[in-house]
């Protein structure tokens, strides 16, 4: 809302600087976020007024606070004007054929006026609130709303049919030609203002061109309404026409302010245009709302505010704020409130209106913050601040990127069986992804484009799966990474997150050609317990180069929640070994499709009680080992828990190993 | 040979030992002459017996006394040898050293990281709730009523109907109020989306904590108290807030927290439009009909919430200076953090 300091000294009379007034609005909520020197010696004050306050949406409002801020009062201009002799009743009729729409329409006529320019007062005024003059009744209209927040329209009495005004829905498809010339097909949910024939207004948006202020006009028509917020929204958003008119109908004006806004206006009309008034108003709506008592206890601000405030301080506020005091008692206010503010309807608005002009700056902060139980770090957040740790170390760093991406990133490294559409934020290209993987490709994108291509990221964050009807989409919190590792080194990576986390649970990496944008030679679904942990894998090079990556890059991604809930935090360490253990490598040629979990399991088949491990060392393909076949060298390591073996029992003990392996993968010992 | 002529080769041997440029050479020098097969003073030794008895008892101490020497000298040479070969060959110490290729964390986490740290110790936990939200937790529940300007479907990324991706994160509140009774003390961060016009300092999404402590007798003093707190602990002691009025539907009576500003002191420069002053959260006291949304008795219980971005923050605190950097993850950013 442009305040002119001039203008808004009219109402106020005060010395301050424009600097000390502009704080003193500030400290009262009605923040001054700018302020601009004009010519002349104003300055235009852009004072932020929140949507509660719709009041505060003309200078006459602010001036209200401004007064109360200065413990000063506000004077409201002289809206005397002589009416002629002929009855508004004989010269227009008004019928509002939507009630809940338009609560209330008024209309005055003014006869003989003489359009042309305003006098310059005015149109500096207007110039210096930011709104272009156009002529003398128009500008009064202007003038009106900008000083008390009531929208008005003039329409040009001579070319209203039948001179009738009728406030009603659109007809289907009715047309309608605006101010500005631009052509609309109404929809039936428009509420415009007709007169006998057409449409010649959208209700509380803008005026229509057939009707409008001319040079030509003589006779004219003001209307001063009040329009449903809701309404006028959805119309000025659908039609894109926002005005400062439907900016206030949204915000909701002061049914109780509108005649006097039109009998401001007349006077107006008649100081700076001539005329004659006609004597009356002609009225359809509903009775105007009662004015609202509230009780405010003293009690319960201090509860509230956490100081006590006298009940004179009290009283002295709310009279400032124009609030009637009805009574007052030690113990509590009771006020009736002005019309002009909507937001006062409960007892806790009360309390903020004496916070607020008491000063927020008058509340301590010294109070003591008491413990009641404590906050100790969640075992969400423990997990989250190791896998910063891991990944951080392993190189990786951690990335944000956005829910949302285009349609076809969002359906990327998904599993293939999976076919639903992604969900789309409706009147955007914004598709919700529904693998977290997609964000991170994106940024490998970009670090690739700025010359960092060994760049690995991960982040952790969540997709997105639709689910059918009304219902929220599931969200899974998921850990992602990507980045130019081998297969190896990334699981490698994922194993040293697991065992910090001190996840004992099986984890299997098994073979999968279930992802479209996976190289199904070099992925894997990760399993915990055999359920579904997530995957791992090289992208296809179609899948990169979707991602503008020119060479694919290995991901992973895991339902973060699944490692919470399996981690385990509490460390337990075991006693140190007694005896000492006997290592032994055994290298065996296999058929190249052995692969080293089958191996593993053969071994671990034999239940040998001394076998603490047995881990791969090396694979070694080429002469002399025959084509299609490999040798794999495995180191096992036996202990007994009771006494120190001896290379014998050693021996038999590898002899049955490697029994068992030629029983399961045809293994032979390598020579 | 006499002893003169034993005695006479003890000069040869021990400058020789002493020339021994490294421990092989000293190792052949000490086979040369006291191996036990065929070295020199060896053969001598073994030649004692066979002296004229006469001459034997001279003889057989130059011997002795020539290995004695010999001896000491390869001990003393090899003692010398071995330290100098322990030592490595020097380094260059204005070299730069190789550095460990760390990743970093990203600096929402980060500055997340500290708010909850800060407010940990004041006894708030932290609490999640669902980026995509019915109107009832994103608006109803929020004292956000349908004529609401906030419920513009222009301003909201809608799914389909009733449901949109969360505009704030206060809506957690709701979900937690929803399930616990009080006392509550809660911070939620998270993301929230608007579809704002992208620029230097907005994004259509971006990040929220969101604060909340609800129990009998906490006032709008505590509110004041606990984030003026928080300001000094996150931006430094030297920092100064101010509270001023503001409006929330779910909060009353609302407020917005200044800061004054971290450039210029309070000076005014152009960060802070030469008002000495930046604003940082908003705030209030829990509205009633909030309470009476998730059934606390508005009579028996009060609280206050909070909310501020996080984006923000980080870049105030980072030196970020626009909030897209944010979001695209550049690694000649992220390593300098």
């Amino acid at each position: 809302m442009n305040i002119s300091y001039q203008w808004l000294k009219e109402y106020v009379p005060t010395d301050l600087s424009v600097a000390d007034a502009a704080q003193a609005l500030t400290r009262v909520g009605l923040n001054v976020d700018n302020i601009t020197d004009l010519p002349g010696g104003d300055a235009c004050l852009l004072v932020e007024v929140t949507s509660n306050r719709p009041d505060c949406l003309g200078h006459l409002g602010v001036a209200r606070e401004f007064a109360a801020a200065l413990g000063s009062t506000v004077k409201l201009p002289d809206v005397a004007y002589p009416e002629s002799s002929e009855a508004v009743e004989n010269l227009a009729r008004v019928e509002v054929a939507e009630l809940d729409l338009c609560p209330l329409y008024t209309a005055r006529v003014i006869r003989g006026v003489k359009v042309g320019p305003s006098p310059a007062w005015m149109a500096q005024r207007l110039e210096a609130v930011g709104i272009r003059p156009v002529n003398n009744i128009v500008d009064v209209t202007n003038y009106v709303m900008m000083e008390c927040g009531q929208p008005l329209h003039a329409f040009d009495f001579s070319r209203l049919g039948e001179h009738r005004i009728v406030v009603r829905r659109a007809g289907a498809g009715e047309r309608f030609v605006a101010i500005d010339h631009s052509e609309h097909q109404l929809a039936r949910e428009r509420l415009v203002i007709a007169d006998a024939r057409r449409a010649v207004a959208l209700a509380g948006v803008m005026g229509g061109v057939d009707t409008e202020i001319s040079d030509a006009t003589v006779d004219v028509l003001l209307e001063a309404a009040v329009f449903d917020p809701l309404n006028i929204r959805t119309t000025a958003r659908a039609l894109a026409m926002l005005s400062e008119s439907s900016y206030r109908f949204e915000r909701r004006v002061d049914p109780c302010g509108t005649d006097w806004a039109s009998r401001r206006a007349c006077q107006l009309i008649v100081q700076v245009a001539g005329g004659q008034v006609a004597r009356g108003v002609a009225v359809a709506g509903k009775p105007l709302p009662q004015p609202r008592t509230l009780m405010m206890r003293v009690a319960r601000a201090k509860r509230i505010l956490g100081i006590a405030i006298p009940v004179d301080v009290c009283v002295d506020i709310l009279r400032r704020l124009q609030c009637e005091v009805l009574e007052h008692t030690a113990e509590s206010v009771r006020v009736r409130v002005p019309s002009w503010r909507p937001d006062l309807a409960r007892e806790i608005d009360l309390i903020e209106e004496v916070a607020r002009h008491h000063g927020y700056d008058r509340i301590p902060e010294k109070a003591e913050v008491r413990l009641s139980s404590l906050a100790v770090p969640t075992k969400r957040e423990r997990v989250r601040e190791i896998v910063g740790q891991v990944l951080t170390a392993a190189g990786y760093f951690e990335a944000v990127t956005f829910s949302f991406t285009s349609r076809d990133h969002a359906m990327r490294l998904r599993p293939s069986d999976i076919t639903a559409e992604p969900l789309v934020c409706r009147g955007t290209p914004l598709a919700l992804r529904e693998s977290l993987t997609a964000g991170v490709l994106e940024s490998l994108a970009v670090n690739q484009r700025s010359g960092e291509a060994g760049a690995k990221l991960f982040e952790i964050a969540k997709r997105f799966v639709p689910i059918g009807g009304a219902e929220l989409p599931r969200e899974n919190a998921m850990l992602a990474l990507a980045g130019h590792d081998d297969f190896e080194t990334v699981r490698g990576v994922l194993e040293t997150l697991f065992g910090v986390l001190g996840i004992t649970a099986r984890i299997r990496f098994a073979a999968t050609d279930r992802y479209a944008d996976l190289d199904a030679g070099a992925s894997a679904e990760v399993l915990l317990d055999d359920q579904p942990l997530g995957m791992i894998g090289r992208m296809t090079k179609p899948a990169a180069a979707a991602f503008d990556l020119d060479d694919p890059p290995l991901v992973a991604e895991l339902l973060y929640d699944r490692l919470v809930e399996t981690a385990d935090l509490q460390p337990k360490v075991k006693p140190l070994p007694q005896f000492p253990a006997i290592v032994r490598d055994l290298a065996v040629v296999v058929d190249e499709g052995v692969t080293w979990a089958s191996l593993s399991e053969a071994v671990l088949a034999t239940r040998i009680a001394e076998l603490e491990t047995v881990e791969p060392v090396s694979v070694y393909r080429g002469k002399p080992i025959p084509a299609g076949k490999k040798s794999v060298a495995l180191r096992m390591t036996f202990r007994s828990k009771t006494e120190t073996l001896t290379r014998e029992q050693a021996d038999e003990m590898q002899a049955r190993v490697l029994a068992a392996l030629a029983k399961a993968v045809a293994a032979v010992l390598r020579t | 040979m006499g002893p003169a002529e034993v005695k006479a080769l003890q000069g040869d041997a021990l400058a020789r030992i002493d020339a021994a440029g490294d421990l092989a050479a000293l190792d052949a020098l000490r086979i040369e002459w006291i191996g036990r097969r065929g070295g020199r003073i060896t053969a001598l030794m073994k030649a004692i017996p066979s002296v004229a008895p006469e001459e034997r008892s001279a003889f057989g101490q130059a011997v002795n006394a020539l290995k004695a020497a010999v001896q000491d000298r390869l001990d003393a040479r090899k003692a010398a040898l071995e330290q100098s070969e322990a030592k490595l060959p020097g380094v260059d110490v204005t070299m730069p050293g190789r550095r460990l290729e760390l990743g970093r964390l990203h600096p929402i986490t980060r500055a997340t990281r500290e708010m909850v740290d800060i407010f940990g110790r004041l006894g708030f936990e932290v609490v999640e709730g669902p980026e995509v939200e019915d109107e009832w937790h994103n608006f109803v529940g929020l004292n956000i009523p349908a004529e609401h300007p906030a419920r513009d479907p222009l301003d909201n990324y809608y799914l389909k109907d009733h449901v949109l991706l969360r505009t704030q994160t206060s809506t957690v509140q709701i979900r937690v109020m929803e399930k616990r009774k009080p006392p509550v003390r809660v911070i939620a961060p998270g993301r929230v989306y608007r579809p704002d016009t992208v620029d230097a300092g907005h994004s259509n999404m971006f990040h929220q904590l969101e604060g909340l402590w609800v129990e009998e007798g906490v006032t709008f003093a505590d509110l004041k108290s606990v984030l003026a707190m928080f300001a000094r602990a996150f931006y430094g002691p030297s920092v100064r807030t101010r509270f001023q009025p503001g409006y929330f539907p779910f909060t009353e009576p609302s407020a917005e927290m200044y800061l004054s500003c971290l450039l210029c002191g309070g000076s005014g420069c152009a960060a802070c439009k030469r008002t000495g002053w930046i604003e940082i959260l908003g705030c209030g006291m829990v509205d009633p009909n909030v309470f009476e949304a998730v059934g606390y008795d508005p009579e028996k219980v009060t609280g206050f919430a909070f909310g501020m971005g996080i984006d923000r923050q980080a870049m105030l605190k980072y030196g970020i200076h626009d909030i897209r950097w944010l979001f695209e993850n550049d690694l000649r950013l992220l390593r300098q953090l």
